[in-house]
């Protein structure tokens, strides 16, 4: 049986994701940090188990993508969480946001493993405590801009999300009333912001094609998850569930920005 | 039309042609009368029963609290919530609330209400109040009980919600309710200050939520203050403090 | 099979009204949050799908062209108001829990569509078995799914306790998801997944889907 362990863009995800990885393990400590190591080997077997699964009852080679997927669990993930719950978020995330769709990724396999999580453990994994970061994370946030760096240069980081987005939160602050407590550029730096932007929504394959669909979609995002953070108190974070409902409606503005028949 | 036989003109009606306007006026209000007399009888037959289950519903959460208190069987009383005198009979009337009075979401209330006393010896040990407000996305419906002091709370009961499962409807748990026992509704000044806070609670006028389910919780809370306040049972609450002095 | 019993056996599988035609969804998302609630569910739409197609299929010759749908809703809603009434004086929990879901029975599309393309062609017979049919196709697929729901959801079926919970000293932690509607979502898709990868004439032609899509 063929296995492709790596696509191009692959190799990329993977190298710009080691640098908030390792950030992530440096700030987890050491006990959390090999927690959190072996929860990756964990969910790349996991999903490796299922690519290839998948491949022997439709026939055809092992796709690449679980290493990335891997990673980018991992990086998602709160700490500390329990295996069960991991392994099951892992497999839902992988059949459902990847194997049904023939392999195409509409919405990021690791986000959709991160809402099942979410919403399957509200108070606790198999046995621990499911806590989002409400910190904002300076290490992490500035960890993630070389592998951006990265991706820009190599051309598969579409900016215009990432612009967009850093300008829909900022109107979002203006036009509602800024919480005391909060300096406004936290909302920047806080939990998975950083790492759901560059790497996730800014992927060309969740992404709008059209250029101006890029940036309202980025626009729509960066309003979500501030509608999110302010009026849910139970969703602190808030970017994983903006992020997936932002991506259903990139297609529909590729298509609304387009309808003239001009590209 | 003295040989007019009813089964003859009924064939001769079915024998119309259906677009014919008679038959299908004749057909539509066949259909509805037999219809109409089907869901009548059902709903005046079975009245009864549904008025007794749903009587019962708030019977047996109010026994559910009696047994966990330990307690006999209490009095009821009218009283009106405006004076927070007793009241000799029900209107059936209600009050529009304003915006900024109406903390659980109501609308409107009844002008007068039924409670509960228990007393010994001409004096109140406990009274318990029916309690009601909005949610997450459900009307809450339940009973408090306070104890002598009037401010320290015995039990708070919910027997209607329909809150998310597994999250809000867990207000319905007896772990969760068992938390508002011992807890007090005002501080020192006579401020209500009962309130369901997120995490870990401290002191004596908070209450550890639910995790998943802040705005069920908060509504919780909300409705607690909501009718210990002028607007609920506040001054009934004031003049049994008074009359207890005297 | 038998030509007499194919209304019948017909709607459980082959022509089922939940994994072929994809019709009744709502209610099954509702109202599988357990397996009792999903029983009485079933219970209530065969009784009101057997009687309404019955019904209609009774006096078919006599419901004019002009007021048809009118007078199959006026019938169904009547039955569902019945059946209602009927939870609400002797299984007053369960119609509490079943919420509004008893009543919106009446838009169904399982119940009016059978009326309309069943019992108005077909004879009082054949019609009620074909109600009874869909109905038990319906019925399935609502235990299945409410059984997984609250399997996993709270450890326990039909309220009786398989999976010991962590809070009473077992071992399984309940999964939340499965009491949210979504997951019923999920469930129904893996269900619809799995009937047409054993029955593969059951699948849609792809290039007809295509076609549609293209059209303007």
């Amino acid at each position: 049986m063929n296995i492709k362990w790596f696509s191009k863009r692959d190799q990329l995800m993977v190298l710009a994701l080691s640098v908030p990885l390792l950030a992530r393990l440096y700030m987890d400590g050491q006990d959390a940090a090999m927690h959190r190591l072996a929860l990756l080997i964990v969910i790349f077997i996991v999903a490796f188990g299922w690519n290839a699964l998948f491949a022997k009852l439709m026939a055809k080679e092992i796709g690449a993508g679980q290493l990335e997927f891997a990673m980018l669990f991992a990086l998602l993930l709160p700490s500390p969480v329990g295996w069960g719950g991991v392994v099951l978020a892992t497999s839902f995330g992988w059949v459902f946001g990847r194997e049904i769709f023939g392999g195409k990724e509409i919405l990021p396999p690791a986000l959709i493993a991160m809402a099942f999580a979410i919403f399957s453990f509200p108070d606790g994994g198999f046995e621990t405590q499911w806590i989002l970061s409400v910190r904002p994370d300076p290490l992490l946030a500035l960890a993630c801009l070389p592998g951006a760096a990265l991706l820009l240069w190599k051309g598969v980081l579409r900016w215009q999300v990432v612009a967009g987005a850093l300008l829909g939160v900022a109107v979002m602050l203006v036009l509602i009333d800024i919480p005391q407590s909060q300096q406004w550029w936290e909302h920047y730096l806080l939990g998975t912001f950083a790492i759901g932007v560059l790497f996730l929504a800014a992927n060309p394959e969740c992404a709008p094609r059209n250029k101006k669909a890029r940036w309202l979609y980025g626009g729509l995002l960066g309003v979500l998850i501030i509608s999110i953070r302010l009026f849910n108190p139970d969703q602190p974070d808030g970017v994983a569930f903006s992020i997936l409902l932002g991506g259903l409606f990139a297609p529909l503005l590729d298509r609304a920005l387009n309808w003239r028949g001009k590209t | 039309m003295n040989n007019f036989n009813p089964l003859k003109f009924w064939h001769s009606f079915l024998a119309m042609p259906n677009a014919n306007p008679v038959k299908t006026i004749g057909v539509a209000f066949l259909v509805a009368l037999v219809c109409s007399f089907m869901v009548s009888f059902t709903a005046v037959t079975l009245k009864p029963l549904q008025d007794a289950n749903r009587l019962g519903e708030s019977v047996a959460s109010l026994t559910d609290m009696l047994d966990v208190l330990g307690v006999g069987i209490p009095e009821p009383r009218l009283v009106e919530l405006s004076s927070g005198a007793y009241a000799k009979r029900d209107p059936g009337t209600q009050v529009e609330l304003l915006p900024d009075q109406d903390l659980a979401g109501l609308g409107k209330i009844e002008t007068v209400s039924t409670v509960y006393e228990l007393s010994e010896g001409g004096r109140i040990k406990l009274v318990i109040l029916p309690v009601r407000g909005a949610g997450y996305k459900s009307t809450l419906k339940g009973y408090l009980a306070l104890k002598e002091d009037l401010n320290t709370i015995a039990a708070l009961t919910f027997h209607q919600q329909d809150e998310t499962p597994g999250m809000g409807a867990r207000i319905m748990e007896k772990p969760w309710q068992a938390l508002w026992a011992g807890k007090q509704a005002a501080d020192e000044n006579g401020v209500i200050r009962i309130e369901v806070v997120k995490g870990a609670s401290e002191g004596v006028h908070e209450v550890d939520g639910i995790s998943g389910a802040t705005r069920t919780g908060s509504g919780v809370g909300d409705l607690v203050q909501f009718w210990l306040g002028p607007q609920g049972y506040g001054p009934y609450l004031a003049r049994l403090k008074a009359e207890g002095v005297r | 099979m038998s030509q007499q019993n194919q209304p019948l056996i017909e709607p459980i599988v082959a022509a089922n009204p939940v994994t072929l035609h994809v019709l009744g969804i709502c209610s099954a998302l509702a109202v599988t949050t357990s397996m009792s609630t999903a029983l009485v569910m079933s219970a209530a739409l065969i009784f009101v799908l057997t009687f309404s197609n019955a019904i209609i299929s009774l006096i078919r010759h006599h419901i004019p062209k002009s007021i048809r749908l009118i007078v199959q809703i006026t019938i169904i809603a009547s039955l569902v108001i019945v059946v209602d009434q009927i939870l609400q004086a002797y299984l007053f929990d369960m119609s509490k829990r079943l919420s509004v879901f008893v009543g919106l029975i009446v838009t169904n599309c399982i119940v009016l569509g059978r009326a309309e393309a069943f019992a108005m062609k077909n004879k009082p017979g054949s019609s009620l078995l074909d109600g009874i049919g869909n109905g038990l196709g319906y019925a399935w697929i609502l235990l299945l799914i409410g059984g997984v729901r609250e399997l996993f959801s709270a450890g326990t079926l039909m309220g009786f306790s398989i999976l010991p919970l962590l809070e009473d000293g077992g071992w399984f932690t309940p999964l939340q998801v499965m009491a949210l509607p979504p997951s019923a979502f999920f469930l129904l898709a893996m269900l619809v997944w799995a009937v047409r990868s054993l029955r593969p004439e059951q699948q849609e032609n792809v290039s007809t889907i295509e076609n549609e899509e293209g059209a303007p």
